[in-house]
């Protein structure tokens, strides 16, 4: 599987169940659209070469001073 | 002069009321006038703060009376999207849920900078719920509608913010930028808008989005408003884990220079590949205005789109969690599957997208090496109809919605400060803004390649007839 397969109804099920969030069954077609939206960003973002040297952008500071 | 108040800049409101040809008095009235004429129609308002305006413009008018120094943005009047804490008012964020909040014990940081500066707090404005949004519809509380044609979108998410100005029912307006929510709807309603560096500017006492693309900034019908609101609002506010632990760098004595040698280069590749004819005349325009001959590519500018898109999800659903438990059914549909949707990413999706913002800094540092501002087009086309769901782009019907921010999203991505210039040509009926961008903590150089296009006659904003 890759990310553009993203949006799977097994996979949403599993995520409302562990969210604890109560869907309309009307609404199943507009999640599931809008998680293949992120699953087609996803792949973009998942398939470009980085270095490893490369640190996530937010730096945390131990004091806010 | 009185009836022609609301067509002056809030640079020349201050000055008449300093000057005491105006009194802050007689400004507050002729705005909530056009207000209460349009309003209705518009939906620019949520929450019409008069008396609090009233009371303002009386001080100001005592003081001045009293022979005391007017402040810089003496009788301006101001409103701010309604995810900006106002006293007194429960902070809504556009949405039905949050009206059950208490009401807010004090001011955002901003407003309360605003308000000290002189300025006249009019309320609160219309946005998309929850700021998730480029087209300005609210199903809560009707869309705001474009002032310049009421069947056409405000833009979004600071529909409202954008309505108001170019009505005419206030001189500036505060709102929030995540991925274009400033910039776009200044571009459908033919606004000037900044968003400023990432951290510039408190974003304490707002209601937030996604804290790691979360800016806030004003809209205006001029460049020097932007520079005198901005000035206004800069300083360091503790309240605030994310500002920037940087010294106030005012624009306004620098904002005239008209010396300052500036350096644009254009955006090419995927800046221009999905653009209107009219976009792309106006990105032109700017172009040869600002001799910006050189056109160069960002690496990978889809990519930061496709990475801001998956933090602005998880970030975005990860705020809202408790509510879509509790309270889903209460949400705008649209933004409640959008963050349902956002809830299901994997975490490591989200930490690469924070690695590829990194990584697409790094390429912008190269290409302001001898740049020192990049021009894009804002939106790429002018205000859809109210409703419209497509968009047509070289030949191909693209969804709406996302794509409104195909050219924002990417900048705001890496937290550069932007200035959205309305490019309004004679034989066009709609506006539509082009983006200067500039280098981090550069606001200065792109409020003056603003104020140079504006002194040109490129850049313009007329006031919307009601």
């Amino acid at each position: 599987m890759t990310e553009a397969a993203f949006g799977d109804d097994a996979l949403l099920e599993q995520m409302l169940k562990l969210h604890g969030i109560a869907i309309d069954e009307a609404w199943r077609p507009g999640i599931l659209a809008n998680m293949q939206a992120i699953g087609r960003a996803a792949e973009l973002v998942m398939t470009m070469e980085l270095d490893e040297a490369v640190e996530p952008a937010p730096v945390y500071q131990a004091s806010a001073e | 002069m009185t009836t022609d108040l609301h067509q002056m800049t809030a640079v020349e409101i201050a000055g008449h009321v300093r000057s005491g040809d105006v009194r802050a008095a007689d400004v507050c009235e002729a705005f909530l006038a056009r207000i209460t004429v349009a309003n209705d129609t518009l939906r620019a308002f949520t929450d019409v703060t008069a008396k609090r305006a009233r009371d303002r413009a009386a001080r100001i008018d005592a003081a001045r009376m009293r022979g005391e120094r007017m402040p810089p943005l003496a009788g301006v009047p101001f409103a701010a999207k309604n995810l900006f804490d106002i006293q007194g008012l429960p902070t809504r964020a556009g949405s039905k849920i949050n009206r059950n909040r208490a009401p807010a014990e004090r001011d955002a940081t901003l407003i309360a900078r605003l308000d000290a500066a002189g300025g006249l707090p009019f309320g609160a404005l219309n946005m998309g719920e929850y700021a998730y949004d480029f087209t300005g519809e609210n199903i809560h509380d009707g869309s705001s509608v474009n002032p310049h044609d009421r069947t056409r979108m405000s833009g979004g998410s600071s529909g409202g913010s954008a309505a108001a100005v170019a009505a005419g029912f206030v001189s500036l307006a505060l709102a929030s930028d995540t991925n274009g929510s400033i910039r776009v709807p200044s571009s459908l309603c033919g606004l000037f808008g900044l968003k400023p560096t990432f951290g510039r500017l408190s974003r304490a006492g707002t209601f937030p989005f996604v804290a790691d693309l979360d800016h806030l900034g004003p809209l205006a019908r001029s460049a020097a408003d932007l520079a005198l609101a901005y000035d206004a609002m800069l300083g360091e506010d503790p309240a605030d884990l994310h500002q920037a632990k940087r010294t106030a760098e005012p624009v306004t004595p620098v904002f005239g220079d008209s010396d300052k040698r500036i350096r644009a280069v254009r955006l090419g590749g995927y800046f221009e590949a999905n653009l209107t004819d009219q976009a792309r005349r106006a990105v032109t325009t700017v172009s040869e205005a600002l001799s910006a001959a050189r056109s160069i590519e960002l690496p990978e500018a889809h990519r930061a789109r496709a990475a801001a898109f998956i933090i602005t999800g998880a970030q975005g659903a990860e705020l809202h969690l408790s509510r879509l438990r509790e309270r889903a059914k209460d949400f705008d549909p649209a933004i409640r599957d959008r963050l349902i949707a956002g809830s299901t990413i994997p975490a490591g999706w989200v930490q690469r997208a924070q690695r590829i913002r990194t990584w697409f800094r790094s390429e912008l540092v190269k290409a302001f090496a001898d740049a020192d501002i990049l021009v894009a087009a804002s939106t790429p086309c002018v205000a859809p109809k109210l409703g419209e769901t497509t968009l047509m782009l070289n030949g191909r019907a693209e969804p709406l919605r996302p794509n409104l921010g195909i050219l924002t999203q990417p900048i705001s991505f890496i937290g550069l400060p932007v200035v959205s210039v309305p490019i309004w040509f004679e034989d066009a009926p709609l506006p539509l803004g082009v983006q200067l961008i500039a280098p981090p903590w550069r606001e200065d150089l792109a409020l003056i390649a603003a104020h140079r296009l504006e002194k040109a006659g490129i850049a313009r904003s007329p006031c919307a007839q009601i």
